[in-house]
């Protein structure tokens, strides 16, 4: 038998050299076709054809010739005796780049966009070019669409300004040494590089070494003229990211020393390419923006700055859930209350979203107005439970083709909790919220035992308050379900850890914030959290001075005679004549109008306060006095001559108190 | 000798205020309180620019009474803790030195005085206690010794007390009590056995005030849940005991710079006529006073709605 040892060319492009006579693959078919005397089409694809005897063989794999090469047996015409093998060999590299290009772009609508984080998207693309199209890929956005922003529409001129995303390159190992720019660094690209330029213009620019912006782009910039040195680059494209017609940055592909230039229809390609990576990033931009969007609502919604008081000294964290369940209704507040008390509240909205958030907003709001009227916790409680079912029903009138609303229910739990650092007694009130834990100053933590209440929103049901008598520097924490419970552990079993974790090294309750947060929180946190630590302070007795008063009138003056012989000893002398005032007429408001027993008391504290309370219920009223009457200026002149006065009801009576700032010095 | 001051003019003097206090008590010991005063009217003193002579002297025979009235040593003499008959007040009258007493009698009242309303702070205390709604009150006073002999603070916290209880149509049950704990203890004994129902006392006795404390435990009575206790006048160390006591806190200082003031008013001009002050502190809500619970098995007391379960509120 014999073989056909070569090929007869056929094609136009005759080339005697393809393909390379050694390929074991082209052997095997002549030989299958040989044997089994029937047609054969063999491809390969094959280096580039030297052209000069000697030459280097080239060492980049990206540019190979794709051949076809046909095969048929050769009879004898008289025996029918197959008894050759003839080939002829085609140059299909056209169409192979071709297909090449349709592979890449089918890959870049799997490949690009899989998640919706835009840093993702731009590296994707970058990952995908490299080193089927390019040795070098850059990517590089305006700093607006990394914040979400609105990008202005149309092409950017000028000089453009811009953060590098992702990046990547054919070099081995992980870094990206060909880069002259760091990833999240920015560069500025001058109006006649070719970036700036197919920004400008809104179309891939192909650049390269024979052209002066490229050269002149190049020398502008140091790192990147060694860059450009080093590597050999010499072949550029710049092609913009652009979807729904605003522009977002610039993806720049290059070629270094080991591979031909790039070619007019790969203007085409990296075109179609940026263009799918651009809707990829838009849509990433536009799910970033709403995202924070709805994190500054919550944010706004939760408080920046605690207001000061001197009754606790407190700490707080707020985690959003994972990116999945976007923004919750988690919230917590410190409320001052007269009479140096404070309150602490924590609540939980059921659900995520907008919905939960503005919901968290609104009840956040009332629990601020309810407890500056000075309501106990389970009358507030009482209050906030009419609320939410009056926001319920509210709800139920709103269409039900309106988007967020899943249903007119809404779920919240919440606990309000009002320390006073004189008794030191902290009374808590539960709508069915996490029970708080307490760490005493001698070391046990444990969880305070509280009736759990009613959701609010069920309506009807008693809430119950329960009082606590707390040394000082104790230690409250308040929390909200997403830190306590998870889908492998109950509320228990999440208070017992936060118990321990209280109950760890004596730290600042900022570490203490951390510490519990890393303790507790899971991997992937599926419920926002909230978590507001206090630790309570006391008043002594060189800052708070009681008396009692006998309903009689001759009483007064002995009052004001103990206000200053007090003042005095506080070293408050300035704020005798002001406060001396004020009891008089808050004294003989109570001795006239309240009932017995009748006490005044004096706090030194970040104000002066001075409080009468009886044992009436009645509460006082500003009046206008008539220009003849005797009374009814009394409060005109409390009001007039403090910062502040109220009143608040008890059990056993009322208090009103008056508040006004300490002398200076 | 030593001239004789110029009492119309401050300026002329010695510059020198005496100080008379009755030397220290059975402990040998002066009480805070007493030292207080001693500090008080030293610092009043120098800011009149006058400085200070002690003098441990509880009568005239005491032998640096006469040394320091005879020679003129000072201008003139603060006397603390006079008694009812006190011969150095009496003295002092007689010879027309000047002097100011903290504290009272019939004979200071030629001169100037400072002093607690000791009547009107008893009154204040049974008031005090009327309005958390208790009704069968009891006083416990200083030794009979004292009340018979000495000091007028005694009498007068027992008159303020019982005129107060007949105005409120209350019946008075006044015991005089030791100065030590066994006497409180027993004097508890005494008022619960005479009427177990009663649900309080007003103490002029802060000596005895532990002893008091601890009958009314033995008594199963707990302070101030079922029984309240408030003091006639305290010092600051009411507020050490447990529960701290509701008692009117004696304003040492204030007395002290009074007492220094009259005496100054005095020196400048002799023939004023003598200032007399009566200070009347307000009873200091500390924790050993509450809402009255009565005493289970005692008779009901329908003379007034009673408040179960509320306490003061502060």
């Amino acid at each position: 038998m014999r073989h056909a040892e070569r090929g007869v060319a056929l094609d136009v492009g005759y080339e005697p050299h393809a393909p390379a006579p050694a390929d074991e693959g082209f052997l095997r078919c002549v030989r299958r076709v040989a044997e089994e005397r029937a047609p054969m089409r063999y491809e390969c694809l094959a280096p580039e054809p030297v052209c000069a005897p000697g030459a280097a063989v080239p060492r980049s794999s990206t540019h190979h010739r794709a051949w076809v090469i046909e095969l048929w047996p050769v009879r004898d015409p008289a025996t029918g005796e197959v008894v050759g093998v003839g080939t002829a060999a085609f140059d299909s590299s056209d169409q192979h780049a071709a297909r090449q290009r349709l592979a890449l772009l089918q890959e870049a609508g799997t490949c690009i966009g899989t998640t919706l984080n835009v840093t993702r998207t731009a590296q994707e693309l970058a990952d995908l070019a490299v080193p089927r199209l390019a040795d070098f890929v850059s990517v590089d956005l305006l700093d607006s669409v990394l914040r979400g922003d609105e990008p202005v529409p149309g092409p950017v001129d000028a000089a453009v300004v811009l953060r590098r995303v992702a990046h990547q390159s054919a070099a081995e190992g992980e870094g990206v040494p060909e880069a002259a720019i760091d990833l999240g660094g920015v560069d500025t690209y001058p109006p006649f590089s070719p970036p700036a330029r197919c920004l400008a213009d809104g179309k891939p620019v192909l650049s390269g070494a024979g052209d002066p912006d490229f050269a002149a782009w190049i020398a502008g910039h140091e790192t990147r003229t060694a860059r450009v040195a080093e590597y050999g680059f010499h072949s550029v494209m710049a092609t913009p990211l652009r979807a729904r017609g605003i522009t977002l940055g610039v993806a720049v592909f290059t070629r270094n020393s080991g591979s031909p230039p790039f070619e007019p229809d790969d203007l085409i390609l990296v075109e179609e390419l940026a263009g799918r990576a651009a809707v990829g990033v838009d849509n990433a931009r536009r799910y970033t923006r709403e995202r924070t969007n709805a994190l500054t609502l919550q944010r706004s919604l939760l408080p920046r700055d605690l207001p000061k008081q001197a009754a606790v000294e407190v700490a707080y964290r707020y985690l959003p859930a994972g990116t999945g369940a976007g923004v919750g209704g988690d919230w917590f507040d410190v409320v001052p209350l007269s009479g140096t008390r404070v309150a602490l509240v924590v609540g939980d909205v059921v659900g995520h979203g907008i919905h939960a958030s503005a919901t968290m907003g609104r009840l956040r709001t009332a629990v601020r107005t309810l407890a500056d009227v000075d309501l106990p916790p389970d009358e507030l409680l009482t209050h906030l439970d009419d609320l939410v079912t009056h926001l319920s029903t509210d709800e139920e009138d709103i269409g039900p083709d309106e988007p967020y609303v899943v249903s007119g229910e809404i779920g919240a739990t919440c606990l309000y909790a009002v320390y006073d650092p004189v008794s030191r007694v902290c009374t808590f009130a539960s709508a069915g919220h996490v029970p708080p834990a307490v760490l005493l100053p001698d070391g046990t933590a444990r969880v305070v035992e509280l009736t759990p209440g009613p959701l609010l929103g069920v309506g009807g049901l008693p809430f119950e308050c329960t009082e606590l008598e707390l040394p000082e520097g104790s230690l409250l924490a308040f929390c909200t379900d997403g830190l306590v419970e998870a889908r492998d552990r109950d509320v228990g079993l999440g208070l017992n850890r936060l118990c321990e974790c209280l109950a760890g090294p004596v730290a600042s309750l900022e570490t203490t914030c951390d510490t519990i947060l890393k303790a507790l929180l899971p991997k992937s946190p599926s419920d926002d959290v909230a978590l507001l630590l206090a630790r309570t302070r006391a008043l002594h007795a060189d800052q708070v001075a009681a008396w009692s008063l006998p309903s009689d009138p001759s009483i007064v003056a002995d009052a004001r005679a103990q206000t200053t012989r007090q003042l005095t000893a506080w070293g408050l002398e300035e704020a005798a004549f002001v406060t001396e005032l004020v009891v008089s007429e808050l004294v003989t408001n109570a001795i006239r109008y309240g009932a017995v027993p009748i006490g005044l008391r004096l706090i030194r504290d970040r104000t002066l306060i001075c409080e009468v309370s009886d044992a009436s219920n009645t509460a006082p009223h500003l009046r206008r006095a008539r220009t003849y009457d005797e009374g009814g200026r009394g409060l005109h002149m409390v009001a007039q001559l403090t910062q502040g006065w109220g009143t608040r009801q008890s059990p056993m009576g009322k208090t009103i108190w008056a508040e006004q700032p300490l002398p200076d010095g | 000798m030593a001239a004789r001051p110029r009492t119309d003019d401050s300026g002329g003097g010695t510059h020198t205020l005496g100080l008379l206090y009755p030397p220290a008590g059975r402990l040998r010991d002066y009480t805070t309180m007493q030292l207080a005063f001693v500090g008080g009217v030293a610092e009043a003193a120098a800011q009149q620019g006058y400085d200070l002579l002690l003098a441990p002297a509880g009568t005239h025979d005491d032998p640096s009474f006469p040394r320091m009235i005879d020679d003129w040593r000072v201008d003139g003499v603060i006397v603390m803790e006079i008694r009812r008959e006190d011969d150095r007040v009496e003295r002092l009258a007689e010879a027309g030195f000047p002097f100011v007493a903290i504290g009272r009698n019939h004979r200071a009242d030629v001169s100037g005085w400072v002093d607690l309303d000791f009547a009107g702070l008893a009154g204040g205390c049974v008031q005090h206690l009327a309005d958390l709604g208790h009704r069968r009150i009891a006083f416990v006073n200083r030794s009979e010794q004292l009340f018979n002999s000495g000091y007028g603070f005694a009498r007068l916290g027992d008159e303020g007390y019982t005129e107060t209880m007949k105005k409120l149509l209350l019946t008075p049950h006044t015991y005089l009590c030791g100065d030590d704990l066994a006497s409180g203890e027993e004097v508890v004994e005494k008022i619960l056995s005479e009427d177990p129902a009663t649900t309080s006392l007003v103490t002029m006795n802060e000596a005895a005030l532990e002893g008091v404390y601890r009958g009314l435990t033995r008594h199963g009575r707990s302070v101030p849940r079922d029984f309240s206790v408030v003091g006639v006048a305290a010092s600051p160390w009411a507020e050490q005991v447990n529960p701290p006591l509701t008692a009117a806190e004696i304003p040492a200082k204030e007395m002290s710079r009074v007492a220094v003031d009259l005496m100054m008013r005095r020196l400048r001009s002799s023939d004023s006529p003598p200032r007399h002050v009566l200070l009347k502190p307000l009873i200091t809500l500390r924790g050993s006073t509450g809402r009255c619970q009565p005493v289970p098995g005692s008779e009901p007391e329908n003379d007034l709605p009673d408040f179960p379960g509320l306490e003061l509120d502060f």
